[in-house]
């Protein structure tokens, strides 16, 4: 068992797909000494977000929270945007979400960009409260684009509130077609999804019609971005959506 | 692991009402987790167990209320019952807004 997350194959949770969730209730005894509350448990987060995207909003700071699987290529796209598209990565500033080493922010800076890296140690997500110290320290200058890449993981960021104007979800086609249903919070509740890695097409077995397929069940409004961060191909209508994102009017 | 997370977070506002009512001690919780949230009451439970002792709680009972989500249709505004995420609505539509199954509150304490 991890003693860090608790996960263990003793808590695998087995399921038949047609079984229906019920309303389950454990009862308990109420009398006078019960205080009955309607207290959200991310209530403090969720606090320090709204405090983060009132300055954001306050200064003219675009801030994309950048999500996806480890490996999608998510530090590629950004030294890619800073290498060669300077018209929308000029005053771009990067927050990197690892749980150890400062390899990302290293290579931002090797590209030309400015980034502070954020380790979480065991956490497995960014929380607003770690956005809030990192913007502090970056005294961004108005106007400016901050990317925050957050910890390589499907699952629990999807669930944290950064203060982000816009959330990405990325994958490249080496991860599998089925990683939208399999992760359907995460693809569900952002704004665009990026497929990334498409020059590998011809050399990985990848239904694309597929992905798309679930991604407009599970999230019919998003845009979804097919690309090659290396390459790229396909990158241009991705650069117009973060342009029109990062305008302030 | 954002369970774990979850648990700190409720340990800080159970300190905190504790506190304000002056109350000596907890015997039992209650949250409501909404089956839209990605967050499980079996890891709740287990992560609850693993740092209770530290927070003064060993003795107290965790309850878990779970909340099945409802959506609207957005296409034909029909309300259904929605079990996993991308499931779509009787007439055909996955568009949809939720009218619950994101609930993850503290409803009670009780005290001793």
């Amino acid at each position: 068992m991890c003693t860090h997350c608790g996960c263990s194959s003793e808590k695998a949770n087995l399921s038949d797909p047609a079984q229906l969730i019920e309303n389950q209730v454990i009862s308990l005894k109420q009398d006078a000494s019960t205080l009955h509350l309607q207290h959200a448990l991310l209530a403090g987060n969720e606090a320090i977000a709204e405090h983060n995207r009132y300055h954001f909003e306050h200064d003219c700071v675009t801030c994309i929270n950048l999500m996806g699987t480890p490996g999608a290529g998510k530090t590629q796209l950004l030294e890619t945007l800073i290498k060669h598209h300077a018209h929308v990565s000029d005053g771009m500033v990067v927050l990197e979400g690892d749980q150890q080493s400062t390899n990302d922010a290293q290579r931002i800076e090797a590209a030309g960009g400015r980034a502070l890296q954020i380790n979480t140690g065991i956490g497995c997500h960014l929380d607003a409260e770690m956005i809030s110290v990192g913007v502090k320290a970056l005294s961004l200058e108005a106007g400016s684009l901050l990317f925050i890449e957050n910890v390589g993981n499907l699952v629990c960021p999807a669930l944290f509130d950064l203060g982000e104007s816009a959330r990405i979800a990325m994958m490249a086609i080496t991860d599998g077609e089925d990683k939208p249903i399999k992760y359907p919070h995460m693809f569900s509740q952002c704004d665009a999804v990026i497929i990334n890695k498409i020059d590998l097409l011809p050399y990985v077995d990848f239904d694309l019609n597929r992905v798309k397929h679930d991604l407009s069940h599970l999230n019919p409004d998003c845009e979804v971005f097919i690309l090659s961060a290396k390459t790229g191909q396909g990158i241009d209508p991705f650069i117009a959506w973060l342009k029109k994102a990062a305008d302030h009017g | 692991m954002h369970e774990l997370s979850i648990i700190k977070a409720l340990i800080k506002s159970v300190a905190e009402y504790q506190r304000a009512e002056q109350a000596d001690q907890v015997k039992s919780l209650r949250i409501e987790v909404g089956n839209m949230t990605c967050v499980d009451a079996d890891r709740l439970l287990f992560c609850f167990d693993m740092v209770k002792q530290d927070a003064g709680l060993n003795d107290v009972d965790l309850c878990i209320d779970l909340v099945q989500a409802t959506a609207r249709c957005l296409s034909c505004g029909h309300s259904y019952e929605i079990r996993r995420v991308g499931e779509p609505c009787k007439c055909g539509s996955y568009k949809h807004d939720l009218l619950s199954g994101n609930e993850l509150n503290l409803t009670e304490i009780e005290f001793v």
